[in-house]
């Protein structure tokens, strides 16, 4: 009786599986079958099949566009990973001021990346706040904005909190007595960094630079607007070009299937090393 | 000491510096001979397509809200109180929309809705496209506050002879309060802000601010104008976002913040 009351509780996530079959795994699984058809085809009904050919368009002429797709994610990781650590560890191991306002700010990039994009922007035109930089330089901002610094500068920022949460949660782990240990046996603060804390933090630096590769696979506006012609050739953009503007679907949906592949690889060494570590 | 809290600063401007300058141009004007400060002019500017787009985007807000926690309470409820065979991996599959990227979700949805369910440019799809990426943020602060309920609670109604719909509506639900809350805020807040999904599966049927605002940025974002429309919904976003760390509990959040 019991066995069985607990199996009929366990259904009532049935309704739950049937949604994520219905909304999520079905239009994944039709974007796969679209990849191999022709252009409008698949959408309107009568798919016209064509093999594996969207794929070798996408692998001759989209070379650039997947480079850049892991080139400026992956760059913007690093930045964050740099600029995320140390913002990380002084949140969990000193008192802080103003934390709220401090949590705020960090989680706010997670709500859009207009803004981020869009203020940039507007930072960068003339008349915004880098025109004292670039007069000193002596730069035109031509020779930052629409090139992939911006749009890797865009990306950092919008990722930036990934970082802070998942080394904050790891290093939050960490007893401080470890560290206390490290210093009482005579470690200067630098060896005591490099020698205990980073090794115990590393699971969740890691995921977190994982976390900020993968959320940047899909970012549009940031590369759009950023980017101007040259450096807006990543996946998510051409993908929007192509159903929107062109209406080659078919060969959207292969750079799609492409994109969903990166991003399930870079979210499952996500799970797997946030398991390890916890 | 001193550096450190030149370092936090020195980071939270990097993070913020792209929405406080979007506020200080929403109030200013450049000119050949200097900055203008013009007040509440560009927001007077800003045109009544806009404030319909913003009532239609806070009501589908709040029903994708809905629809997110009707998808998400069961799920968790038996994720966090009962084990079975998979259930690592259901988990894993359950959580998974989220990382999805908006572009490979949008193109799928629009062409199921156009092949099979014909719901393309609907009201109902355009809800349940959006809640199909959206729900995962209800479901782990929902799941991280039934994990931290001690069953001993639902066992005692139990014994004193509640249903088991009187057990969830009377005691479960009341004790999460500020889990289920927690979600409705990031959902809602993520569906406000959302404009990629919607451009693919609205079809242009229904304004939503996003959208609108997605747009105006790419045609006319050099208008001070636009800046306004952007402040207003940034700045909501960050009331918003602020009262909730402020007002939630630790072990309600799911993981979403520090």
């Amino acid at each position: 009786m019991e066995k069985l009351l607990k199996t009929s509780y366990i259904l009532l996530i049935i309704p739950t599986i049937v949604y994520l079959v219905l909304f999520w795994l079905i239009p994944l699984v039709n974007i796969i079958l679209m990849s191999f058809t022709r252009g409008e085809s698949f959408i309107l009904g009568q798919p016209e099949y064509v093999g594996p050919q969207n794929y070798i368009v996408v692998v001759r002429d989209y070379a650039s566009t997947i480079r850049n797709t892991i080139i400026f994610p992956l760059s913007a990781a690093v930045l964050d990973f740099i600029l995320g650590y140390p913002l990380a560890y002084l949140l969990v191991r000193r008192k802080v001021l103003f934390r709220n306002i401090l949590r705020a700010s960090l989680i706010f990039p997670y709500f859009g990346d207009i803004y981020v994009s869009y203020g940039l922007w507007n930072m960068f035109l003339p008349g915004g706040p880098f025109d004292l930089f670039f007069n000193i330089t002596g730069l035109s901002y031509r020779q930052v904005l629409y090139t992939p610094y911006a749009v890797i500068l865009g990306f950092s920022i919008f990722t930036l909190p990934f970082m802070v949460l998942y080394t904050a949660s790891s290093l939050s782990e960490i007893d401080p007595a470890m560290e206390e240990a490290a210093y009482t046996l005579g470690a200067s603060p630098l060896r005591a960094f490099y020698q205990v804390i980073l090794p115990l933090s590393a699971p969740g630096a890691v995921a977190g630079f994982i976390a900020c590769f993968g959320w940047n696979l899909g970012g549009f506006l940031i590369p759009l607007l950023l980017g101007g012609v040259e450096a807006s050739d990543v996946m998510t953009v051409k993908i929007v070009y192509l159903t929107l503007q062109l209406h080659n679907y078919g060969l959207a949906a292969t750079l799609a299937t492409v994109l969903m592949l990166m991003t399930i690889v870079s979210t499952y060494l996500t799970f797997k090393i946030t398991r390890v570590a916890g | 000491m001193l550096i450190k809290y030149l370092y936090i600063v020195l980071v939270v401007f990097f993070i913020l510096s792209p929405f406080i300058f979007i506020l200080y141009r929403s109030f200013t004007y450049r000119t050949y001979w200097g900055i203008e400060f013009v007040g509440l002019k560009f927001y007077s500017e800003i045109p009544s397509a806009y404030w319909r787009a913003l009532v239609n985007s806070l009501i589908v807000g709040l029903l994708v809200s809905l629809i997110d926690f009707t998808i998400a309470f069961p799920a968790a409820f038996i994720l966090a109180r009962y084990e079975f065979k998979y259930k690592r991996i259901l988990t894993a599959l359950l959580v998974a929309p989220m990382f999805t990227p908006d572009v490979v979700a949008g193109v799928g949805l629009a062409t199921i809705y156009i092949r099979y369910y014909k719901l393309y440019g609907s009201f109902v799809g355009t809800l349940l496209g959006l809640a199909s990426t959206s729900y995962p943020m209800m479901l782990l602060p929902l799941f991280a506050s039934l994990r931290t309920l001690d069953p001993i609670y639902e066992d005692v109604a139990r014994t004193l002879g509640a249903k088991p719909y009187q057990v969830v509506t009377r005691v479960v639900l009341p004790l999460i309060g500020p889990g289920i809350f927690s979600g409705f805020v990031l959902t809602f807040v993520w569906c406000l802000n959302n404009y990629l999904l919607p451009l693919f599966i609205t079809g242009g049927a229904i304004d939503l601010l996003a959208v609108k605002l997605y747009s105006d940025i790419r045609w006319w974002g050099l208008l001070g104008r636009v800046a306004a429309e952007a402040s207003i919904l940034q700045i909501f976003t960050f009331i918003v976002v602020l009262l909730y760390l402020k007002s939630i509990g630790e072990r309600y959040k799911g993981g979403f913040a520090l």
